[in-house]
């Protein structure tokens, strides 16, 4: 494994258990260099803007989010030249506890969006994730 | 006439409210529905869009009782007025106002007292003879019936209205309260539709509230447990392991419940197209989807010839699926499971039989087995929505068909499900 590409990745999600779960899960997953981990859709969109050569591989993006949701975040990505740019080479792993049939449909429009995942994230998920987005390339 | 007589209160006119509802003056009971209070705005009764319902029955007031004005006035004291939430025969600017200050009201009077006022000439009654609409709206000969919110309490009148004195007869009294019951259960009619309206509106919120607000303490709480597991894992805390292993399947189970109760709901919103449905696929595809549990409870399945049925494949597949479910959910634990499906031609129906060799329901359950959250067995075995056979009864009669079952604890089950058969 260690020889394998390593990944940078950044949560975005407002629970803080939640954060401390992935920051554990991540210290156990070996093909992870780095993780970023934000508690509001408007911190990452900040860091993302004002860190033109910050590029995490894959970002896990939580939907229901107070203040601005994952949905939004999506929006405003999506309206964003240079982010539009930019998020051609980050995979978007939308988090939530269920999925409803409206957010799945509005999860399509967006290209960035390869995968949804439901919660709770493990171990082997995330194993599993970052396998396929090798694969994806 | 006496001037006494011509304005005297109709005895007994106001309705008897008792514990079982409301007694019109006709002797029709209306039962108590355990409304809550409405304002008359939130059931568009003042500031809203004349309707074809009151419009109807203000004109019949102009014709029955002959008069050249209708009115069904709601008495709205805040804002100092009274509003017409129908009107026929009214000169302008009042036509198009539709509201006067209460100062021009004789409906209020109804709707203070809750008693029919009759009044044959106005300028010659003390009651009203102070009333602007006298001069300002031509009103003199007037006879006004309270009407009613839910609750039985007057918030208004419908009144017959002319502009010359006339001795109202008993029989025109009569008229006007059949019509005034006939607004009293337009407005009842509202209420309904708002309390409708209402309740869909809860239920989006509270089905919001599980598959996101309470779904996700339940995902953190089962990833700490995790971790904490992982913490302990030396090997030294078997017990501690085996706690946190059923505080985790608790979980999964509250998620389960969680699931089964927003796609219960979901499928209830959904409306179908109807056509010819082949049952041999909707079969195959339920039992596809049970793949895995058929392989590992080595179930043996029979499954006869099936036709097509009048129907739609979702949900009639997720009818079957869970039918198959259940009959190896509750096998019994001294068999090999067997699952017979098959078919039978009655009249324009086809009878779908699932049959099963397992535990069997307890009598006692009967009927309730298709209620939500009663299931013949504990809830808390294994992880079950409780909700299956009630999507079950839902999507039968979505299709108006009917499902029943037949069981012998110990021996076994038979569901069969009626739905209408298709011919070309």
């Amino acid at each position: 494994m260690s020889s394998e590409k390593r990944y940078t990745i950044m949560f975005v999600d407002d629970d803080e258990i939640d954060q401390l779960v992935y920051q554990r899960i991540v210290r156990r997953v070996d093909n992870v260099s780095e993780s970023i981990h934000v508690t509001s859709a408007e911190d990452a969109l900040d860091l993302l803007k004002s860190r033109p050569s910050f590029l995490p591989d894959v970002l896990f993006l939580d939907i229901n989010m107070p203040c601005m949701s994952g949905l939004e975040f999506l929006d405003e990505v999506s309206q964003n030249k240079n982010m539009i740019k930019k998020f051609d080479s980050i995979a978007v792993v939308v988090l939530t506890t269920s999925i409803a049939r409206a957010d799945e449909q509005e999860l399509q429009k967006f290209a960035c969006v390869r995968r949804l995942e439901s919660k709770p994230l493990t171990d082997e998920s995330l194993e599993l994730i970052l396998t396929s987005m090798k694969r994806s390339g | 006439m006496t001037m006494e007589a011509a304005y005297q209160l109709e005895p007994g006119d106001e309705p008897m409210i008792g514990a079982r509802g409301v007694v019109d003056r006709q002797g029709h009971t209306r039962r108590r529905r355990g409304f809550r209070n409405f304002s008359l705005r939130e059931l568009d009764l003042v500031d809203s869009e004349p309707e074809a319902s009151f419009d109807n029955l203000t004109w019949i007031i102009t014709q029955i009782l002959n008069v050249p004005v209708g009115l069904v006035s709601l008495v709205d004291r805040d804002l100092d007025r009274q509003f017409f939430k129908s009107q026929q025969g009214l000169a302008e600017p009042w036509a198009s106002a539709r509201q006067t200050r209460l100062t021009h009201s004789f409906c209020q009077q109804v709707e203070a007292t809750g008693q029919i006022l009759r009044v044959n000439d106005a300028t010659r009654d003390p009651r009203v003879f102070a009333n602007l609409a006298i001069p300002d709206l031509g009103v003199i000969a007037y006879l006004g019936v309270p009407i009613h919110d839910v609750n039985g309490k007057a918030i208004g009148a419908v009144c017959a209205i002319q502009g010359s004195p006339r001795d109202w007869t008993d029989e025109d009294v009569a008229n006007l309260e059949r019509i005034a019951v006939c607004v009293d259960e337009l407005i009842e009619l509202k209420a309904f539709m708002r309390t409708v309206s209402e309740l869909n509106a809860d239920q989006k919120t509270i089905r919001h509230a599980i598959s996101h607000e309470l779904k996700s303490p339940v995902c953190a709480l089962r990833s700490l447990l995790n971790e904490i597991k992982l913490v302990a894992g030396d090997g030294q805390v078997d017990d501690l392991n085996k706690l946190i292993d059923l505080g985790q399947q608790t979980l999964d189970r509250m998620n389960t419940r969680f699931d089964g109760t927003t796609s219960f709901f979901d499928l209830k919103d959904q409306s179908w197209e109807r056509g010819r449905v082949s049952l041999r696929n909707v079969v195959m595809d339920a039992l596809y989807r049970l793949k895995f549990s058929i392989y590992r409870q080595q179930v043996l399945l029979q499954v006869k010839e099936l036709p097509s049925v009048v129907g739609h494949h979702q949900p009639l597949t997720t009818l079957f699926r869970c039918l198959v479910a259940n009959a190896i959910r509750y096998r019994s634990p001294d068999r090999r499971p067997e699952v017979a499906i098959g078919a039978k031609r009655s009249g324009r129906f086809v009878e779908v039989t699932v049959r099963d060799n397992g535990q069997g329901i307890h009598p006692n359950v009967g009927e309730k087995v298709f209620d939500a959250f009663s299931t013949g067995h504990a809830l808390s075995s294994g992880s079950t929505t409780g909700l299956g056979l009630a999507m079950c009864r839902h999507v039968v009669r979505e299709h108006g068909g009917e499902i029943d079952f037949v069981s012998k604890p110990g021996e076994g089950t038979e569901f069969s499900v009626k739905l209408l058969g298709y011919s070309p």
